[in-house]
């Protein structure tokens, strides 16, 4: 990994983009309606939600996983179809291969690209290190905790130096001194970094405390409610929640999460 | 990877701690008093039929000294393995072909699900008239025995394997040979081991009837030549071989299937 490459592009555009499910009987689920918002080059663009509002969907459309109903998504001007290594996700629950060692996995996606074994393997075990897993390059993903292991997969996901990372709920289920932590620990391989970013979550402070940009989703029929740009300074430490800025921020995101919230509460089905 | 050295097989302090672990002295006690019980009831003068442990064990030596009883391990043994060989290896080929084109499935499972539940020993008249020899009978039956559970199990396998490792794989960049390899096969091993660990138990289940019906040497037919001869102690030795043949044989499966999983624990 090279410091501080200026990740050329990582445009994302999301143009209009509806997804329909057709569950059980003749019933279609509008998971998105008509949802539309980039994620600049460079930026750190977070969505935030609702729980079961449709963010993984939309994760899984700009990762090629799940082609839209309706709409497009584009990155650097090039439609998406299908999964490609210009965009890598970072899954809610880990992905790690099971049975790679650490450093197996990280080196994955280098090998696949053609780079020769050994190679791979000494720069997947020297990023393992800038991300505090030095000494654990050759254990199994199960051997290790919760907070390690998102911590090698977003190694894993860096070592590509994909034009897009998408983080979907990364540090969901961590506890809450973990996840603090892995906020800071994230920001600053962001700010090492500077690689297009779009992360996912319903959590406010995470959202903001890491953002750029947010932009807000409401819930069922699934739309952009708001784009909000935050412009607390770089690099960020947990001080600035106690910021005028930032109340300001949270006030208006809450808002609008808190009315939204209360609808998917009142309309929950058995899904969570 | 673990290596063979390295595993626990060879390991002092390994075995020295299984030697205090309780779990061991309990499995021993179990033994033991199974076999007191059987003692006191033959000295009641229950079960007359059945010669006593001590009998078995003044008994034993000698039989395992005759000529030919090691030669049935051998002959068992070797229709197991014929016909597990062949079965792991046709219904891996079989199993990860149905498992990566669902045409090929839908056109093969249906004719699967109609053999299937015809048990192995019910081949045995047409495989009698089928092969020219009863060796290769014999060899059929456990091959029919071992090869449905390991064609499920490399299924099931290759099913479950998380779709979120396929995606990952996918935006890694992998190739379809890399998907395969390095996705597909490691996620289906666990359940692969676990199908043929059933499989081996079914094998020596079937080789021992089918030895019983048209064999001339083997464990089963051992234990039925036994019978015919009146040697209580040939059957009941006859029986403690088999249960021990097919005892080593789990052992052997799942230390090579923790060898060749070492991720799992």
């Amino acid at each position: 990994m090279t410091k501080s490459s200026a990740t050329s592009g990582g445009h994302c555009v999301v143009d209009s983009v509806g997804k329909v499910y057709s569950s059980s009987g003749n019933d279609l689920e509008i998971v998105l309606k008509d949802c539309s918002f980039e994620v600049p080059a460079g930026s750190l663009t977070v969505l935030l939600g609702p729980s079961g509002c449709g963010k993984s969907t939309m994760v899984k459309l700009i990762a090629g996983y799940e082609t839209p109903t309706l709409g497009q998504v584009r990155l650097d001007g090039v439609p998406v179809n299908g999964p490609n290594a210009d965009r890598i996700v970072v899954f809610q629950e880990t992905a790690l291969f099971p049975w790679m060692t650490l450093q197996e996995n990280v080196a994955y996606g280098p090998v696949q690209a053609g780079e020769a074994k050994a190679a791979a393997e000494r720069e997947a075990g020297a990023l393992l290190r800038t991300v505090g897993l030095a000494g654990f390059e050759h254990r199994y993903p199960t051997q290790i905790s919760g907070g390690m292991q998102r911590r090698a997969e977003v190694a894993r996901a860096l070592i590509t130096r994909p034009k897009l990372m998408l983080l979907d709920e990364p540090f969901r289920g961590l506890d809450h001194m973990s996840r603090g932590l892995m906020q800071e620990y994230y920001l600053k391989l962001f700010d090492e970094h500077r690689m297009t970013t779009l992360f996912v979550t319903s959590e406010i402070d995470e959202a903001i405390f890491l953002a750029d940009r947010l932009v807000v989703l409401s819930y069922k029929p699934t739309v952009v409610k708001t784009v909000i740009d935050v412009d607390l300074p770089r690099p960020r430490n947990f001080q600035m929640l106690t910021s005028a800025t930032y109340g300001r921020i949270k006030e208006q995101a809450l808002d609008l999460l808190y009315n939204e919230a209360l609808k998917a509460f009142d309309q929950t089905p058995a899904a969570a | 990877m673990t290596r063979l050295w390295d595993s626990k097989l060879f390991s002092l302090a390994h075995w020295s701690r299984r030697l205090r672990s309780p779990v061991l002295w309990q499995g021993l006690a179990g033994i033991v008093t199974f076999f007191a019980v059987w003692q006191i009831a033959r000295w009641l003068g229950w079960m007359a039929i059945i010669p006593s442990p001590i009998e078995l064990a003044e008994g034993i030596p000698e039989e395992i000294a005759q000529t030919g009883y090691w030669q049935n391990w051998i002959d068992s043994s070797r229709r197991v393995f014929v016909g597990f060989g062949i079965a792991a290896i046709s219904a891996i080929v079989i199993g990860v072909l149905m498992g990566m084109s669902t045409r090929l499935r839908a056109a093969i499972f249906p004719l699967f699900e109609v053999m299937r539940p015809v048990p192995p020993l019910a081949w045995l008249p047409l495989a009698i008239l089928f092969w020219p020899s009863s060796e290769m009978t014999m060899a059929f039956l456990t091959f029919i025995g071992a090869f449905f559970p390991i064609l499920l199990n490399v299924l099931a396998g290759i099913d479950k394997v998380d779709r979120r490792y396929v995606q990952a794989a996918l935006s890694l960049g992998s190739s379809r040979g890399a998907l395969f390899r390095r996705i597909l096969v490691p996620g289906a091993l666990p359940s692969l081991f676990t199908g043929l660990a059933i499989a081996i138990g079914i094998t020596w289940e079937v080789v021992i009837a089918a030895e019983m019906a048209s064999g001339t040497n083997g464990l089963g037919y051992m234990t039925w030549d036994s019978y015919m001869t009146h040697s209580m102690i040939g059957i009941v030795l006859g029986m403690l071989s088999i249960g021990l043949a097919g005892m080593a044989c789990s052992w052997m499966m799942r230390w090579v299937g923790q060898i060749a999983t070492p991720w799992q624990k």
